[in-house]
């Protein structure tokens, strides 16, 4: 095993400019290709909407992802994180800046409910896997109604009732 | 107190069932987390999801949990003590009457830690109960033990 020890030495002569030579004094002969760039702003940041209810809900997705195993008495198992993370992604899309912040309300099964609760308006939305809401609307119409939906990908059904909210 | 074995499926899990010594004149308690509370216009109260089933992939037969009362009783124990541990603030008793007369059945499925542990569950494949129900439930309810400034239904 008495190999010589390897030497890793510059390519570059002693003495030879460097890049950075060449960098800073600019090239001896053809001037540099001038590219304009386009202004970019100072940052590109992917950041949650600065909105009032999405600090309380993402302290109470924590809060019920967290929850010990048999939280309810009986056997029930904290909150999936999967379904919290889609629950947060479904709100950032349908609420608004003025929108209340909703209740949430853990389900044994480790899905969650999210629930607004007003005089003449609840919207609850049961969501027990991401990409499977249930929702139920009771509102005053022509005395009381209900509607219910089961909605997957397309949640356009809720904007109007999420419009009426705050 | 001899109680009868529910019956069980090939993989020893309870199936959902009408128990004969759970009769319609008894009542089931079911416990209520501070968690499933909500605010309202009107102030806190009990949200719907309180009577949610399981899904199926926690319980193939999608059963609602409830302690029963009169076999608590039967054996001398304090339901109202036995219900609130170890960590609940909250309770609320049914009617089994309530219950049988929605085709709900309520069965007998004990756990190796809770010997009173029964079950609700619906018929066929009945495996939600409708927002129209839980709300009949809640306002036929009455507190077993109070979450105080908490409402079961709004007025």
């Amino acid at each position: 095993m008495g190999s010589d020890p390897v030497s890793i030495q510059s390519a570059m002569p002693v003495g030879s400019p460097t890049i950075r030579d060449s960098y800073l004094s600019g090239p001896a002969q053809a001037p540099p290709a001038v590219v304009e760039l386009p202004v970019l702003p100072v940052r590109i940041a992917l950041t949650d909407p600065q909105h009032a209810w999405v600090e309380p809900v993402k302290q109470r997705l924590g809060h019920i992802c967290a929850l010990p195993v048999a939280w309810d008495g009986y056997r029930g198992r904290p909150t999936r994180f999967d379904i919290a993370y889609f629950a947060f992604e479904l709100l950032k899309r349908v609420c608004k800046a003025s929108t209340p912040a909703p209740s949430i309300v853990p389900l044994p099964s480790g899905g969650l409910q999210v629930e607004w609760h007003q005089d003449d308006l609840d919207i609850e939305l049961t969501i027990q896997t991401p990409n499977t809401v249930e929702v139920w609307i009771g509102h005053v119409g022509n005395g009381e109604e209900e509607t219910e939906q089961s909605l997957t990908s397309n949640f356009i059904f809720l904007d109007p009732w999420i419009a009426k909210l705050g | 107190m001899a109680i009868s074995p529910p019956p069980r499926d090939q993989n020893g899990r309870v199936t959902p069932h009408d128990h004969p010594d759970i009769k319609t004149e008894h009542r089931v308690i079911r416990r209520i987390s501070e968690e499933m509370v909500v605010a309202g216009p009107k102030g806190r109260r009990v949200s719907s999801a309180a009577f949610q089933f399981s899904s199926v992939g926690e319980d193939p037969y999608c059963g609602m949990s409830v302690d029963i009362e009169p076999f608590m009783i039967a054996d001398g124990i304090d339901a109202r003590r036995h219900v609130a541990t170890p960590q609940f603030v909250g309770s609320i008793a049914l009617r089994v009457s309530s219950l049988r007369s929605r085709q709900l059945l309520v069965g007998y499925d004990p756990l190796p830690e809770n010997s009173y542990h029964g079950g609700v569950w619906g018929k066929s494949d009945k495996r939600k109960l409708s927002r129209g129900t839980q709300r009949a439930l809640l306002k036929e309810a009455t507190w077993f033990v109070v979450i105080d400034g908490v409402a079961l239904v709004e007025d």
